[in-house]
């Protein structure tokens, strides 16, 4: 008994000093006090790193100077006697960094007021919306991982509200299940690249965002993939579009009185309507992949648009369009088009003429959709072919796809080529066995 | 005009009846908002039920739902009021429907509405100066001033950013209270 009160005296100031000399490291929970990040964070120098090992942290909190918080694993939620009006995390700083956090929260997750902040791999579940970042510059979100809720797509709160800003970039993250995926307002070349945003209202949301760039992403299975509003000069490039087909209102993407847009090399598939063309000119439309939608192309009142180089496939309507005059389309592959290159440059010297009936028949009475296809109807098409001029027109349509582009096709090419030698050496392997079986016998 | 020709000679081919149940002299009653299926019928978004919804009640019978009452302007200039009967705008407060006639109405450009209309409307005059003494800004409209009233898609608002976006780091902005729920 006494050797072991003995060792109990020895190691106590051991600890103590132990503890004391770990302050980089700070404990979840010291002595059963819950732990003070709000403490810790404005007791640290500009500059300082704070680590947060793995375990429960308790907001909301803020940070009020440029300094580093690293999660370990660690956990913020907000503290069950806290007040709901205030985000769990705010950063009203320039130049902090936060990554690896979780953040968990019924309420508003995380708010930005400031430039040039990061925020790295931090997972945010939020009842209302995720991120919000208001008057801030050239700040970086990158490797964020926001999930909402399973309520009703109407009652959750956005992904990322990005208001009056500039030069913002959202990068490399993954966003499920909420209202709007990323919703840009007054903010100006922001950049929305290589993410992926599912299962949500609009996956990308613009408003007066002139001169952003979404690119690289994947919006997947959402009401709208990408909605720019009242914009100008925003660039549409690269994403893959894909199966917004579930809503009444499902889209692509959709242009609403937008101008000077470039909306080039998407593949956009599978959706409801692919395009939407409303109210919009002087927009390129260039080098995309148009598949297996209901609708390809839609426009209205919209124009001096440019169409080239773009591919039509497999859509049950390839294009229409009503009130929309003056737009150039040239030099794309309509796979429903029976042309004829007469002097071998390629292009149909026959163009490629869509009726506008079915939709301005049904634009009054969307019911009469029950109609499509019906004999009826198709004679009634037929008829009223009397002001073709003023149809939506491919006057020089390519007689062969576009070619795709090149990196893709390498990309796609080596794996498929590596996995056919696999499947041939296998099928050959008993042969050439029994071959040799018979030969050496 | 060929396309309305067109349509019409369909109507009658396909032996549609079109009837509507008369409800005499009575004005349409405005309908309730379904946010899964309502689009607005300008601006091609969702039309929320909210305190910026807005309702058209067409002579035929057909109810025309907007985000945002400049959306609803937008459509009558475009389609003219031939065929408009009833329209309701809702109480800022209440969200109760209030006939657009009846309403009073505050302008401010940095009210946020869905479409940047920046108009918001109030059953009554009390409750729409109350707001304005509350939030220290805003114009009061009446049914008449709103008739007159120009609905720019906030322009300067656009003006503004093309000019602030020469400048890089430029201090963003005029909006100050937003609601999040676009």
């Amino acid at each position: 008994m006494k050797a072991y009160a003995k060792a109990v005296w020895l190691a106590l100031p051991l600890l103590t000093l132990a503890a004391l000399m770990l302050p980089a490291r700070l404990p979840a929970e010291a002595a059963g006090a819950p732990f003070d990040l709000q403490r810790a964070l404005d007791s640290a120098q500009p500059g300082a790193e704070i680590r947060l090992p793995a375990g429960d942290y308790f907001g909301p909190v803020v940070i009020r100077k440029p300094i580093k918080l690293v999660g370990e694993g660690a956990q913020l939620r907000r503290a069950a006697d806290a007040a709901a009006d205030q985000p769990l995390l705010l950063i009203e700083a320039n130049g902090a960094t936060v990554s690896g956090l979780q953040l968990t929260d019924e309420q508003l997750g995380l708010v930005v007021r400031g430039d040039d902040n990061q925020i790295l791999n931090v997972a945010i579940q939020a009842g209302q919306t995720a991120l919000k970042m208001e008057k801030s510059n050239c700040n970086l979100l990158s490797g964020l991982k926001i999930s909402g809720s399973a309520a009703d797509v109407e009652q959750r709160g956005n992904g990322i509200e990005v208001w009056n800003s500039r030069d913002n970039r959202i990068e490399d993250s993954t966003l499920d299940s909420v209202q709007d995926g990323v919703y840009l307002d007054n903010s100006e070349r922001t950049v929305v690249r290589n993410n992926r945003i599912s299962n949500s209202r609009y996956a990308v949301h613009m408003m007066f965002s002139h001169q952003s760039a979404i690119s690289s992403n994947e919006l997947r299975r959402n009401v709208t993939g990408v909605m720019v509003m009242e914009d100008q000069g925003s660039k549409v490039t690269g994403n893959r579009i894909t199966e917004q087909a579930e809503h009444v209102q499902s889209q692509g993407i959709l242009l609403f009185h937008v101008q000077d847009a470039q909306v080039a090399n998407n593949r956009i598939e599978g959706n409801r309507v692919g395009l939407y063309v409303d109210q919009a000119e002087q927009n390129r439309i260039a080098g995309n992949q148009i598949l297996h939608n209901f609708l390809g192309v839609r426009m209205t009142e919209s124009r001096n648009n440019e169409f080239s180089g773009n591919l039509w496939a497999g859509n049950v309507v390839q294009a229409e369009a009503t009130d929309s005059e003056d737009n150039r389309m040239t030099g794309n592959y309509w796979d429903t088009h029976q042309g004829l290159d007469l002097d071998g440059d390629g292009r149909s010297e026959l163009p490629y003429v869509a009726s506008p009936f079915f939709l301005s028949l049904t634009e009054r009475t969307p019911a009469y959709q029950l109609f499509f296809q019906t004999p009826g109807l198709v004679v009634l098409e037929d008829l009223f072919t009397s002001s073709t001029e003023r149809w939506l027109r491919d006057d020089a349509p390519l007689l062969v796809p576009p070619v795709a582009e090149p990196r893709d096709a390498e990309r796609s090419r080596t794996p498929l080529f590596m996995f056919s030698s696999l499947l041939l050496g296998a099928g050959i392997y008993p042969f050439i066995r029994t071959i040799r079986r018979s030969v050496s016998s | 005009m060929k396309k309305r020709q067109m349509v019409y000679a369909v109507l009658t081919a396909l032996v549609l009846s079109t009837s509507v149940v008369g409800c005499g002299n009575e004005e349409a009653k405005p309908v309730a908002i379904d946010e899964k299926v309502d689009k607005c019928d300008i601006c091609n978004m969702t039309v929320k039920n909210n305190q910026f919804a807005v309702e058209l009640m067409q002579k035929d019978g057909k109810a025309m739902k907007f985000d945002d009452l400049g959306c609803l302007f937008q459509w009558t200039e475009k389609n003219g009021k031939d065929q408009v009967g009833t329209q309701y705008v809702r109480d800022y407060a209440t969200q109760e429907w209030v006939k657009l006639d009846e309403a009073t109405y505050v302008f401010d450009k940095e009210i946020a509405t869905p479409m940047a209309y920046n108009v918001i409307s109030f059953k009554s005059k009390a409750d729409a100066e109350a707001f304005q003494k509350k939030e220290g800004k805003g114009d009061l409209l009446s049914y008449e001033d709103l008739l007159k009233h120009t609905w720019e898609r906030n322009k300067d608002m656009m003006k503004k950013m093309m000019e602030m976006s020469k400048d890089k780091h430029g201090e963003g902005g005029n909006s100050s209270s937003h609601s999040s729920g676009m």
